[in-house]
C-alpha cells in the first residue's frame, strides 16, 4: 500500500490567515468571536460568530477568476494556492489527470443563494440576475480549484455537514492509495450565512457570547467560517521530487448513528465505532494514540456524548484532547479540515493549542482536556474526530512521516482488525 | 482490475412507478413510457404552466412509509427513504422493516444529489425573508443540509455503515460507484446503497427556467425537461454476493472520470468531449473491456445541445458511430444527481431484456438482437466533468 | 375568543405529534412528544400569534394547558 504524505497546508480562519498566522493565534489561544458583521442579526436572539476578516481575494485570484466565481470557492483558491506553495510545488506541477480534488462543505455558494432568492422574493423573476445563477453550486467547489491547478483528474464535492472536512480527507488518502491519483488537493470551505445562523439559534444551539466546549457552563456553539486545504501525495511522488512530509494520514473510520437527524446517540458507540475502525486500519492500538482533536462543538449533548466515546475507546490511557472550536467557533463543513490542519501542525510542533474558556470542566466530560494553555508534548500519533449533522461519522489518524506500520489498512481486513482492537 | 461488484437489488421511486418490476415493465415500451413519464401538468410547479416535466405523479408518502412520522420529512428524503427500503427488499437483504443478511453497522449509503436542499432552504429562506428569520420551522431546518436526507434513510431502515453524500453535479450518483467500490474492497461495509436523488422544486425550475435551458412552448424541440426521482442499487463484493446466493442483476466493472475546463479563461459552462472518452476509457480499461465489446452507452443524452454534442464527440472518439447510444432521460428527465443512477438502471433494464432505447445519435437499430452484456453508463456535467461507469452482465 | 384559542392549540399540537387525542394536563413527553417537536409546537405558535417565546420558557411548556397560558399572557402583554 501507498503511504499518503500531507505535504502542504493552506488555512483561511478567523483567527489567521496562512499557516503561520493561523498556529500563532491557535497556540496564543486566541478567539475569533465577535459581533456579526457580514448580515444584521437585530431581532435573531443572537449576535456572535467568527467570521473571517481581512481576507482580500485579490491576493490570491486572477480578475478573471474573481469573476467567474463565488465566494467560497474564492476561498477555497486561495487557500489551495497557499497549501501547493506551502508544499513547494511550482503551480505547473499539478496539471494534468494524476491530480484529483475532493473537497467538503456544507452550504458551498450559500451568499449567492440567498441574495437571488431575495431578489427572487421581493422582485420577481425578473429580479434574478440570470448571468450570476452558473457561479451557484456546490459542485463548484472543486472544479474551481482544479482548473486554478491544472487538474484533471476526478473532482468531487462532499457535502457531509459538519463531518465533510474529514470525509474529504479520507477519500483523498483513498484515492492515492488505490492508485487512482498521486496527488490529491483536499480540505474544505464554508461560508458564515444568515439562514444557517437563524437555524441554529431557532433549535436552541446557539450560545449567546463564547464558545466554551467541555465546560459545565457551555451554552451551545457559535458558527465560524473559513477554509482549510491539505496537499495528499502518495509518497512515491513525494520522495521523487524530495518533499519533507509534514505528517502521513493514517486509516479512516465511517459510520453513521442512524439515531436522530441532529442529536448523537447518546451512548455515543457508533462515534466511538468510528474512531475505533481508524486506529485499527491505521496497524495502532488505542494507546498508541497521543492526541485527540475533538469535534467538541460546546453544545451540552455532544461534549458529554463525545467524552463518553473517548472514554469509551481510550480507557484509562486518556490521550489530551482539545476543542479548537473554543477559538474558530463551529465552521460547519470547513470544521474538520480546520482541525486537520491543526492536527498535522501539532505533529510537526510537538504541541497541542488549547480549549479556552474552560474555566469549569464538566464532570461528565471526564476527559484529558488540554485547558486554556497550550500543552507541549512529543506527539506521533493524532485523531481527528468529527460527526456531523445527520448522524453521519467520521475519524482520521495522522502520524509522524514513518510512523505508522506499513501496509496499514490493507483490503478486507478492516473488521478483523477493528474486533481485535476491542 | 475489474471493479468486481455486484448489483444485487434496484429500487427506484421515478415518473414511471415505485420499484424495480414497475420501471422496467414500463421500459419495455420507451415511447409509451415518455408519454406516461411526462403526462402533466405538474402538481410540484402547478403555478407554471408550461412547466413540461416527468413528475412523480401523485407521490402519496403513506402508500410506501406507513401512516406516521414523515410530516416533516421533504420530497427528495421520502424518495429516497422509499427508494432505499424497495433496493433492500429486491436484494434480499430485509424482509418486513428489518435487516436479514447483513448487521446494520456495516450497511451503509452513498447517494448523490446535485440540488437537493434547495426545496429546503427556499421554504424557510422564504419565511425568513417575508415574515421573519425566528419564524423558520425547526424540524425542517436540518433539511437544508445536502447529507440529512441519507441520514434520515439510515435511521428509517437501520443502515450505520459509513453514509457519504457526493455531489458532483450530473455525474455525482456514477462518482458513487467509485466510492462504494472503495469502502467494499477495504471491508468497512458488506453492502452500500449507491445512487442519487432530486426533486422537481420551484427554486430549480425558476433558475433553470431563467437560464433559458428549458424546453418550453416556444422550443418544443430543445431544452431540458426536468425529471424527479429516486434510485438506489444494493452493491456488494461478486464473491460475497455469491457466498451468500445473491441473485444478480448485473456487476459494475469499471469507472472513470474526468475534467477538462474551457481553454478560454472567461469560461465557465463548456462540456467537454475530452473529458467524455478519458471517462469512458478509463472505465472500460478498468473492466478489462475494449470499446468493441460495449453494446450499449446509457448517455447523458437530454436535448441541450451545449452538452449533448460534446458527449456524442466524445462517444464518437471511443467508439466510431458502431455503439447503440440511447438517452434514458428521454424517459426519465433531467434528474441531475440521481441521473447516472438511473442511467444505470436502464442499463440494467436493457440486459433484462428491454428494448435499448430511445435511440440518439445516429445509433443503428438492432431491433431483435439478443439482449446487451455491456453497457457504459455516461454523465457529462455543466464545467467539463465527465464520469463514466462499465455495466456487464452478471 | 379563549375557548377558540384553546382548541386551535390542540390542534397545532395534534398535528405535529401526530396523534388524534391532546389531554389538557397530558405530559408531552407521555404523548412521545421530544425535544424537536416541542420547538416546533412552539415555533408554530410564535408564528401563528405573531409573539416571542424565550429559550427560558419553553422548557416549563410541557402540556396543553401550559401551552394556553403562555399564548393567553403573550397576547395579553401585547394587548
Amino acid at each position: 500500500m501507498q503511504r499518503v504524505y500531507v505535504t502542504g497546508l493552506g488555512v483561511i480562519s478567523s483567527i489567521g490567515i496562512g499557516r503561520r498566522a493561523y498556529w500563532e493565534a491557535l497556540l496564543a489561544g486566541r478567539s475569533g468571536a465577535s459581533e456579526v458583521e457580514s448580515f444584521d442579526t437585530a431581532g435573531m436572539g443572537r449576535s456572535i460568530a467568527c467570521e473571517v476578516k481581512g481576507f482580500d481575494e485579490r491576493d490570491f485570484l486572477t480578475a478573471a477568476e474573481q469573476q467567474r466565481m463565488a465566494r467560497c470557492s474564492q476561498l477555497a483558491v486561495a487557500s489551495t494556492r497557499m497549501a501547493v506553495e506551502d508544499a513547494g510545488l511550482e503551480p505547473a506541477a499539478l496539471a494534468g489527470p494524476r491530480t484529483s480534488v475532493v473537497l467538503g462543505t456544507t452550504m458551498g455558494e450559500a451568499h449567492l443563494l440567498e441574495e437571488q432568492q431575495q431578489r427572487w422574493f421581493l422582485g420577481g423573476t425578473d429580479a434574478i440576475e440570470a448571468n450570476l445563477l452558473p457561479r451557484y453550486g456546490t459542485t463548484l467547489l472543486p472544479i474551481h480549484v482544479a482548473r486554478a491547478l491544472g487538474a484533471r483528474g476526478l473532482v468531487q464535492a462532499i457535502p457531509t455537514a459538519c463531518a465533510a472536512g474529514n470525509y474529504a480527507i479520507a477519500y483523498a488518502a483513498d484515492l492515492i492509495r488505490a492508485g487512482r491519483a498521486d496527488v490529491v488537493v483536499t480540505g474544505a470551505a464554508e461560508l458564515l450565512e444568515r439562514l444557517q445562523f437563524a437555524g441554529f439559534v431557532r433549535i436552541g444551539a446557539m450560545s449567546p457570547d463564547r464558545s466554551r466546549p467541555f465546560d459545565a457552563d457551555r451554552k451551545g456553539l457559535l458558527l465560524g467560517e473559513g477554509a482549510a486545504t491539505l496537499v495528499l501525495e502518495s509518497a512515491r511522488h513525494a520522495e521523487a521530487r524530495g518533499a519533507a512530509p509534514l505528517a502521513e494520514v493514517g486509516g479512516c473510520g465511517l459510520a453513521c448513528d442512524g439515531f436522530h437527524i441532529t442529536r448523537p446517540d447518546a451512548d455515543g458507540r457508533r462515534i466511538a465505532d468510528s474512531m475505533r475502525e481508524a486506529i485499527a486500519t491505521s496497524g495502532l492500538r488505542p494507546g498508541d494514540v497521543d492526541h485527540v482533536n475533538a469535534h467538541g462543538t460546546a453544545t451540552a449533548a455532544n461534549d458529554v456524548i463525545e467524552s463518553r466515546a473517548i472514554n469509551d475507546v481510550f480507557g484509562a490511557h486518556r490521550p489530551a484532547v482539545t476543542s479548537i472550536k473554543s477559538m474558530l467557533g463551529h465552521s460547519m463543513g470547513a470544521a474538520a479540515a480546520l482541525e486537520a490542519v491543526a492536527c498535522v501542525l501539532s505533529l510537526d510542533d510537538g504541541v497541542i493549542p488549547p480549549t479556552i474558556h474552560l474555566d469549569h470542566q464538566d464532570p461528565e466530560c471526564d476527559i484529558d482536556v488540554v485547558a486554556n494553555a497550550p500543552r507541549e508534548v512529543p506527539l506521533e500519533v493524532v485523531l481527528n474526530n468529527a460527526i456531523a449533522f445527520g448522524g453521519q461519522e467520521c475519524a482520521v489518524i495522522f502520524a509522524k512521516p514513518g510512523r505508522l506500520p506499513e501496509s496499514a489498512d490493507p483490503p478486507g481486513v478492516a473488521r478483523a482488525s477493528r474486533e481485535a482492537a476491542r | 482490475m475489474s471493479l468486481d461488484l455486484a448489483i444485487t437489488g434496484l429500487g427506484l421511486v421515478t415518473p414511471l412507478g415505485v420499484g424495480r418490476e414497475a420501471v422496467f415493465e414500463g421500459l419495455r415500451e420507451p415511447d409509451a413510457a415518455t408519454q406516461e413519464a411526462f403526462r402533466g401538468p405538474s402538481s410540484v410547479l402547478e403555478a407554471y404552466d408550461r412547466a413540461h416535466v416527468a413528475e412523480v405523479w401523485g407521490w402519496d408518502p403513506r402508500e410506501h412509509l406507513g401512516a406516521r412520522g414523515h410530516r416533516s420529512l421533504d420530497r427528495m428524503t421520502q424518495f429516497m427513504i422509499a427508494a432505499a427500503r424497495q433496493t433492500l427488499g429486491d436484494a434480499g437483504l430485509a424482509r418486513d422493516g428489518a435487516l436479514t443478511v447483513y448487521d446494520g453497522d456495516r450497511v451503509g449509503l452513498c447517494t448523490a444529489t446535485a440540488y437537493g436542499s434547495l426545496d429546503a432552504i427556499s421554504e424557510l429562506s422564504r419565511v425568513a425573508e417575508l415574515e421573519d428569520p425566528r419564524y423558520i420551522n425547526p424540524t425542517r431546518f436540518p433539511n437544508t443540509v445536502a447529507n440529512a436526507a441519507a441520514g434520515y434513510v439510515a435511521i428509517w431502515e437501520g443502515l450505520r455503515g459509513p453514509n457519504t453524500t457526493m455531489i458532483d453535479g450530473h455525474c455525482g450518483a456514477l462518482d458513487c460507484v467509485l466510492n462504494a467500490a472503495t469502502h467494499l474492497r477495504l471491508g468497512r461495509a458488506d453492502a452500500l446503497l449507491v445512487g442519487g436523488a432530486e426533486v422537481l422544486s420551484e427554486p430549480l425550475y425558476v433558475a433553470l427556467a431563467k437560464l433559458g435551458l428549458l424546453r418550453d412552448a416556444h422550443e418544443p424541440e430543445r431544452g431540458l425537461c426536468l425529471g424527479e426521482g429516486a434510485c438506489y442499487l444494493a452493491v456488494e463484493r461478486a464473491d460475497a454476493a455469491a457466498a451468500r446466493g445473491a441473485r444478480v442483476l448485473g456487476k459494475l466493472s469499471g469507472y472513470g472520470s474526468a475534467f477538462e475546463p474551457p481553454a478560454r479563461e472567461s469560461r465557465l459552462v463548456e462540456a467537454s468531449p475530452d473529458a467524455v472518452s478519458r471517462a469512458v476509457r478509463d472505465a472500460l480499461d478498468e473492466a478489462g473491456l475494449a470499446p468493441r465489446d460495449v453494446d450499449a452507452v446509457a448517455s447523458s443524452h437530454a436535448d441541450l445541445p451545449a452538452l449533448d454534442d460534446a458527449e456524442l464527440a466524445g462517444l464518437r472518439d471511443v467508439f466510431g458511430d458502431d455503439v447503440r447510444v440511447a438517452a434514458p432521460k428521454q424517459v426519465f428527465g433531467e434528474t441531475f444527481g440521481a441521473a447516472g443512477a438511473l442511467g444505470l438502471a436502464a442499463g440494467l433494464a436493457w440486459l433484462a431484456g428491454c428494448p435499448v432505447a430511445p435511440l440518439v445519435g445516429g445509433g443503428r437499430d438492432v431491433a431483435g438482437e439478443r439482449p446487451p452484456r455491456v453497457v457504459v453508463a455516461t454523465t457529462v456535467g455543466f464545467y467539463g466533468n465527465a464520469s463514466a461507469v462499465a455495466l456487464t452482465a452478471a | 375568543m379563549s375557548d377558540n384559542l384553546k382548541e386551535r392549540l390542540r390542534e397545532i399540537i395534534a398535528e405535529i405529534a401526530e396523534i388524534d387525542e391532546v389531554p389538557d394536563e397530558a405530559p408531552f413527553k407521555d404523548l412521545g412528544i421530544d425535544s424537536m417537536m416541542a420547538l416546533e409546537i412552539v415555533n408554530d405558535v410564535e408564528r401563528t400569534y405573531k409573539l416571542s417565546i424565550n429559550e427560558d420558557e419553553i422548557e416549563h411548556l410541557t402540556n396543553l394547558n401550559a401551552v394556553y397560558a403562555k399564548v393567553q399572557q403573550k397576547l395579553a402583554e401585547a394587548a
